[in-house]
């Protein structure tokens, strides 16, 4: 047969009746002996007058061209079956032509040719189920560019749509619309690169730069501070955490030949009684405490674990770190080594905050004087 | 890519945070000293044990004077004792003496030796024997003993503390 768009001959049963020149879907009847022969299948054989615009038989809406059965043509569409053909739409069986041909259920748009359900968009050519952008969109998928599509379509874009109401002019086959949004596309995948690229570099040096510094700053802060000193006399009661704690006495309990201690040492003990509310926290728990000489040597306190034995022998029972958290009461001894010719020494408790304790808040300091205990 | 670059700078955030804690929490000592001078004994010494140390010949026995401050909020890991140490570069004029060596057979022995709580400050004295005829020697420290920076101190044996 002959094209009638541009004049080519070819074989209608080879090309499907699509024209290999220019891609144009060309029907074996004229629209109006489709639209005939519909009237004659469904209505008896109805027969229009001259008519200016489109044709609706059967359910339909035929805006310009001719719109048989239930369709939507409008402008110059052409709507068979159920369909919905815009400007110079063809749709036949459902489908949606607008522009193009659309026979089948399909969506032709521009100058595209849909048979069956397809969606090709500019000169697209759908056949069957697929989607074709461009020229031609094959088989059931979703062809771009120069793509063939057979089966279900979507053909977009200037057809050839009869109904009712003026024919409109087909819509020219508007490739820049694809172009649009090719390049619309582009500049914003451009765009994302550049802030993908940058917020990596730029993540990077900042975290490490800011992180650095801040470090720096925050180390700064903890090494410069000096807690306060809070000095306490013998025998007054003070605040400490969430306790109140009383130093009561310092006790001398051997000496290194009589125990056995290191060399120009003796074990000296403290005596505290505290209170408190009893609960399991860390505000009840006492801290390790230590001791300073006038020569200004400072000596750790020995655990109570250790001098629990010996404390029991002197009569002198040990004060476990925990006893304020077992006991809204607690009245104990911590022992600690002391230089032979020393008979002073201060006893220093830290009163810490934060959540892991970390940070000396303060410093509490009460002066002792070592005495001979009568009753060991 | 977006998504991505977004989640990319809420680690960024989330690391700064975790950083930020893991200073603050500061488990580790800080050490700072300061020589503060020195006396020559002449060419015999009591080292820290009660010792009495003679000489080698042409050297003279020295007592070095140091503060050693704990600025952080943590026990000092080193005694303050161990905490300074003379320079090897010139160990041909300088012999450093041993520190005083606990017996850990006596009771409670581990609690016999000093230590340095959080922010504090002690004096320290480091004996050793120098060669005559110098002047300057070196002491260096570690503030952090976790880390490996090293403080390197010069010493002016013509700083003499009063």
């Amino acid at each position: 047969m002959k094209c009638f768009k541009c004049g080519k001959n070819f074989d209608y049963e080879k090309y499907y009746g699509i024209c290999p020149k220019c891609g144009c879907y060309n029907k074996k009847e004229t629209t109006e002996e489709q639209h005939q022969e519909m009237h004659d299948r469904y209505d008896g054989g109805y027969r229009h007058g001259p008519e200016a615009g489109g044709n609706v038989q059967g359910n339909g809406y035929a805006q310009g061209g001719y719109g048989p059965g239930s369709g939507y043509p409008q402008g110059g569409g052409y709507a068979q079956g159920s369909g919905y053909s815009q400007g110079g739409g063809n749709v036949q069986g459902n489908g949606y032509a607008q522009g193009g041909y659309g026979p089948g259920s399909g969506y032709p748009q521009g100058s595209g040719y849909g048979p069956g359900n397809g969606y090709p968009q500019g000169s697209g050519n759908v056949q069957g189920n697929g989607y074709a952008q461009g020229n031609y969109g094959q088989g059931s998928g979703y062809p771009q560019g120069g793509g063939y599509g057979p089966g279900g379509g979507y053909p977009q874009g200037s057809g050839y749509g009869p109904g009712n109401g003026a024919p409109r002019p087909a819509v020219a086959v508007r490739e820049v619309h694809s172009w649009r949004n090719q390049k619309g596309g582009g500049i914003f995948l451009l765009i994302s690169i550049f802030i993908f690229v940058a917020s990596i570099i730029g993540g990077t040096l900042f975290g490490v730069n800011y992180g650095e510094k801040q470090e720096e700053r925050i180390k700064e802060e903890l090494l410069s501070y000096e807690p306060p000193l809070q000095e306490h006399h013998l025998g007054d009661s003070f605040p400490f955490q969430a306790l109140e704690l009383t130093v009561e006495e310092a006790r001398l309990l051997g000496t290194e030949e009589e125990l056995g201690l290191p060399e120009g040492k003796k074990l000296v003990a403290v005596r505290l009684t505290g209170c408190g509310d009893g609960e399991w926290n860390y505000q009840n728990r006492l801290p390790d405490l230590y001791i300073r000489t006038p020569g200004d040597a400072c000596y750790e306190q020995i655990s109570s674990y250790e001098y629990e034995i010996y404390g029991n022998v002197f009569g002198m029972e040990a004060l476990d770190a925990y006893a304020l958290c077992e006991s809204g009461e607690a009245d104990g001894w911590v022992a600690f080594l002391l230089d032979e010719e020393e008979q002073r020494f201060t006893l220093y408790l830290e009163e810490r905050e934060g959540e892991y304790l970390q940070k000396i808040e303060e410093l509490h300091a009460i002066e002792l004087e070592v005495s001979k205990g009568d009753d060991r | 890519m977006l998504v991505f670059s977004v989640l990319y700078m809420g680690v960024i955030f989330l690391v700064l945070s975790e950083r930020k804690e893991r200073v603050g929490t500061m488990d580790n000592a800080y050490l700072e000293v300061e020589y503060l001078g020195c006396e020559n004994l002449g060419d015999t010494m009591v080292d820290q044990s009660g010792e009495e140390l003679q000489a080698s010949e042409g050297y003279d026995c020295y007592r070095l004077t140091f503060t050693v401050k704990n600025l952080s909020s943590v026990q000092s890991y080193t005694d303050p004792e161990d905490a300074i140490y003379l320079d090897w570069k010139s160990y041909e004029d300088v012999i450093t003496v041993d520190n005083y060596d606990l017996d850990y057979d006596r009771l409670f022995a581990s609690y016999a030796g000093k230590i340095l709580p959080g922010k504090t400050s002690v004096t320290q004295e480091l004996y050793a024997m120098v060669r005559q005829g110098v002047t300057e020697m070196w002491v260096y420290y570690y503030p952090d003993w976790w880390n490996d920076e090293e403080i390197e101190i010069p010493i002016s044996l013509e700083k003499r503390l009063d």
